[in-house]
């Protein structure tokens, strides 16, 4: 459960040419947490209310000119963690059509004044409902109408971390570039990293620094030619969880402010890991068409997630898709390479040239426009260029050389 | 030069051939967007660097007419003006005098893959069938729940927008309809997204509140060709006229009415805002939200407001109007989703929000123009790009002071059916603020020669 707070939301202040954000302190927290508990209490008594009726009894709880932000914040995440559904009785559209179609026909028939109460009488009668009913179904499917079926299932203290982790994500969205020194502690951790960053195509560079250290470079929203609001829902699925999971330390370029001011924001996470990057099958579906097609099996090809990681200068740790195993030889792996760097695909043609024994497939769209031929003289791994979509006759007929 | 999400990547240039391109040193290459292409195309030709152009994906295509049908003479006079500019370029003709036709002239002209974008699904749709019926071609969509690109491909601009980094090199043709869109900071990004050397804004009214219109030029090219709804009404458009009918308040509502307006100029007052300034109504916004006494004005303003948007004596107008044109066809326009739900309620005719889903909205239209439904009830969302030739009569409740919305919802009613005689009538709160709005939004020369005070 969470929810993005819009740039007014994020409470933040400058220095010099350093952004920070404005933690709350001892008595804002226990004041955040009295109008979080508010909110709670008061959406746990509103169930059937509307969403109209539950952003005004909102707006009556108290606060100061100087919380107005924070209170905000907390109805968003909270509103947002809410569940809301439209009554159903009635089914509202064809409810209207008749309604209205009766009018229309009582309308042209008039020979007094129109009888609206007379139309939804008539209509009532047909389908069982009394004017009342009528008249609260009619657009009960409007935004404003839909009726609070669930609050959220949240303490007061945890509203507030999650505002807290909000306000830190507000402002990443807002990086050009993301600098974050990582403690991973196996490969397994940093192969779900890599796989996380890649299936959301980030623009990004990992880097070994030491035994289970690791850098982690990461293309913010704000370096695009044009801002993306797709990569930054992306980029922000994948910081919230570096955040959470074994960031030592993060470092952003920012571009803050109406004006774009070019800022540095710093981060020191708390030293709590909340388990790894798990929980999550990130894997792109060209590569679960893969691992299920019966083809391989077909031919006596075992195929895997991969478990090794490769170190390809200029591009850092490179962690392979899948793995391919028939018996009696050598595995190969297979890395899919995304459709905006050939840069991607120059340098691991580089690595391969100085690591003959090294057996991996890189496949590439032809829409990257790549040519098998930079791989020209490797011996062992090469480029498979395919076009249209990736299918497993293509990637037998690669292997079938290197197995 | 290649294609890439939407940009260009230029690789080779020495620092002197780059001048004035962005460098990217995460694809160590130059960058440009990709509506740069004509001008960069004809720099590299200019500078006579030999270069190898990998970005251009889209057809030269044979389209052949399926209809014979002659020209009017301010489309074929539009086209000339175009194709004059480097076929890059807007025109701005009035709703129902024949844009399309213009744009099927400018794709016969071209022989391109064209890419038609258009603000709704309904313009979607209707541009869909214009095509497939004029060229008996496959023609693709793009949005509402369809994808599929086809060398003459129609799109929502948010469809165009999603996809542009993709498809941004298939159209050597792109048609913007409703151009006046295009300016807002999303979607002008499919226009710089795409590499299409020749581009056809069409739009009755390309002037914009925010004034971002003079972006037109950079993202299409500039005003070619002109007509005013006063050049065609009685020729290609129906004969119209407009009749303003002021209501007064009642007692009460004018002691509310002055109530709630003093408390709002009073906060403005006591803060130094100039209403009149560019800014001003921003700052008293902005304003309103610090302090206790900001925000009571602000609900000030907002009670005004909906006091003259809808008094009673303005539904009872309304009433009597629906009355008089029982037999006619109807839409009514209103400034607000609020108002516009308490006359559906209250009338009971069916009303178009954005909130309405296509299939009920595609419903309602087609009720209205088969007369299954004498009168819609709408805010915004059907000032333009609504084609219900048989509506006549347009009855405006409330509305803000921009003359471009105001000449979208005379251009309703304006398309030229038989002898159908139009009426636009809008209905004024007396001695209100609402009553300058009206004057501002009425600044037009649609408006001019045609004026009745009251009915």
């Amino acid at each position: 459960m969470s929810a993005l707070l819009s740039p007014d939301l994020i409470a933040t202040r400058r220095r010099g040419d350093e952004l920070k954000l404005a933690p709350l302190s001892a008595a804002d927290r226990e004041r955040a947490i009295e109008i979080a508990q508010e909110i709670l209490y008061a959406l746990g008594g509103l169930l059937g209310s509307t969403e109209e009726e539950v952003e005004l009894c909102l707006g009556g709880i108290e606060c100061t000119t100087r919380e107005k932000k924070l209170k905000t914040a907390l109805e968003r995440l909270a509103l947002s963690n809410s569940t809301f559904e439209a009554p159903t009785e009635l089914a509202p559209v064809e409810l209207r059509r008749m309604v209205f179609e009766e009018a229309a026909r009582a309308r042209a028939e008039m020979r007094e004044k129109f009888d609206r109460k007379l139309v939804l009488s008539q209509v009532g009668e047909r389908v069982g409902a009394t004017r009342e009913e009528l008249e609260r179904a009619l657009f009960s499917d409007l935004k404003g109408a839909a009726e609070l079926r669930a609050a959220p299932a949240l303490s007061a203290e945890a509203l507030v971390a999650m505002y807290e982790e909000a306000q830190l994500l507000g402002v990443f969205l807002r990086a050009v570039r993301v600098r974050a020194r990582l403690r991973l502690e196996n490969p397994a951790e940093v192969r779900t990293l890599f796989w996380k960053l890649k299936f959301r195509e980030l623009l990004f560079r990992l880097e070994e620094r030491g035994p289970g250290e690791y850098e982690l470079q990461l293309e913010g929203p704000s370096s695009l030619l044009v801002s993306s609001t797709r990569y930054g829902l992306r980029f922000s699925q994948v910081i919230g969880a570096v955040i959470r999971a074994g960031a030592t330390s993060l470092e952003a370029d920012v571009l803050w402010g109406k004006s774009k001011r070019p800022l540095t924001f710093r981060h020191a996470p708390r030293p709590i890991r909340e388990g790894a990057y798990d929980a999550e099958d990130d894997l792109r579906p060209e590569l679960s068409a893969l691992l299920e097609s019966p083809l391989f099996e077909e031919k006596g090809i075992w195929v895997a997630r991969a478990s090794s990681l490769l170190h390809v200068p200029g591009l850092g740790v490179v962690v392979p898709d899948l793995e391919f195993r028939s018996a009696g030889s050598a595995p190969v792996f297979f890395e899919l390479l995304g459709e905006t760097s050939r840069e991607a695909a120059f340098k691991r043609a580089d690595w391969a040239r100085q690591n003959p024994s090294s057996r991996v497939i890189f496949a590439a769209s032809s829409r990257l426009r790549v040519s098998p031929e930079i791989f020209e003289g490797v011996q062992g791994s090469r480029l498979l260029v395919y076009p249209g979509s990736l299918t497993p006759k293509k990637v037998l007929v690669a292997l079938q050389d290197l197995l | 030069m290649r294609f890439a999400l939407g940009t260009l990547e230029v690789r080779g240039l020495s620092p002197e051939q780059a001048e004035g391109l962005s460098w990217d040193d995460r694809a160590l290459c130059h960058r440009v967007s990709a509506h740069e292409y004509a001008p960069l195309l004809r720099r590299l030709h200019k500078a006579g660097i030999p270069f190898d152009d990998q970005a251009r994906s889209y057809d030269s295509l044979a389209l052949v007419p399926r209809e014979q049908r002659q020209p009017r003479p301010f489309q074929t006079e539009s086209i000339a003006a175009w194709t004059g500019q480097k076929s890059r370029g807007v025109v701005v003709l009035p709703t129902g005098a024949g844009k399309s036709h213009v744009a099927l002239l400018a794709m016969l002209e071209k022989g391109r893959s064209t890419l038609v974008i258009a603000p709704t699904l309904d313009l979607v749709r209707q541009w869909h069938e214009t095509l497939t019926r004029f060229f008996a071609i496959e023609v693709g969509i793009l949005g509402g729940g369809e994808h599929e690109v086809r060398p003459v491909t129609v799109s929502t601009y948010d469809s165009a927008h999603l996809h542009m980094e993709r498809y941004g090199n298939r159209f050597g043709l792109v048609v913007f309809d409703e151009c006046h869109h295009l300016p807002g900071d999303t979607y002008s990004e499919a226009a710089r997204m795409c590499i299409a050397p020749f581009r056809l804004g069409l739009t009755a009214t390309p002037e914009r509140s925010d004034g971002r219109e003079s972006l037109l030029d950079e993202l299409v090219g500039p005003v070619v060709y002109r007509k005013n709804i006063t050049d065609m009404a009685g020729t290609y458009l129906a004969e119209y006229e407009t009749r303003r009918i002021v209501v007064e308040l009642s007692p009460e509502e004018r002691e509310e009415y002055e109530q709630a307006r003093d408390l709002y100029l009073n906060f403005v007052r006591s803060q130094g805002i100039a209403l009149s300034s560019p800014r001003g109504f921003q700052e008293f916004v902005g304003r309103s939200t610090r302090t206790e006494a900001g925000r009571r004005a602000y609900a000030g303003y907002r009670r005004q407001r909906s006091l003259a948007f809808a008094p009673a004596a303005k539904l009872e107008k309304l009433e009597e109007l629906l009355t008089r044109h029982a037999a006619d066809r109807s839409i009514i326009f209103t400034e607000d989703n609020r108002t516009a739900y308490e006359i559906s309620r209250r009338f009971l005719v069916p009303i178009i929000t954005h909130q309405t889903k296509v299939k009920e909205r595609t419903d309602i239209l087609s009720g209205l123009a088969e007369g299954r439904y004498q009168a819609i009830v709408t805010s915004k969302v059907l000032n333009e790009g609504v084609d219900v030739p048989s509506a006549s009569v347009a009855i405006v409740v409330s509305g803000n002071s921009s003359v471009l919305e105001h000449v979208q919802r005379l251009g309703r009613i304006l398309r030229q059916v038989g002898d159908k005689r139009a009426t636009l009538y809008e209905l004024v709160s007396g001695n209100t603020s609402e009553a300058k709005t009206s004057d501002r939004r009425r600044e037009h020369a649609a408006y001019r020669a045609r004026r009745r005070r009251s009915p």
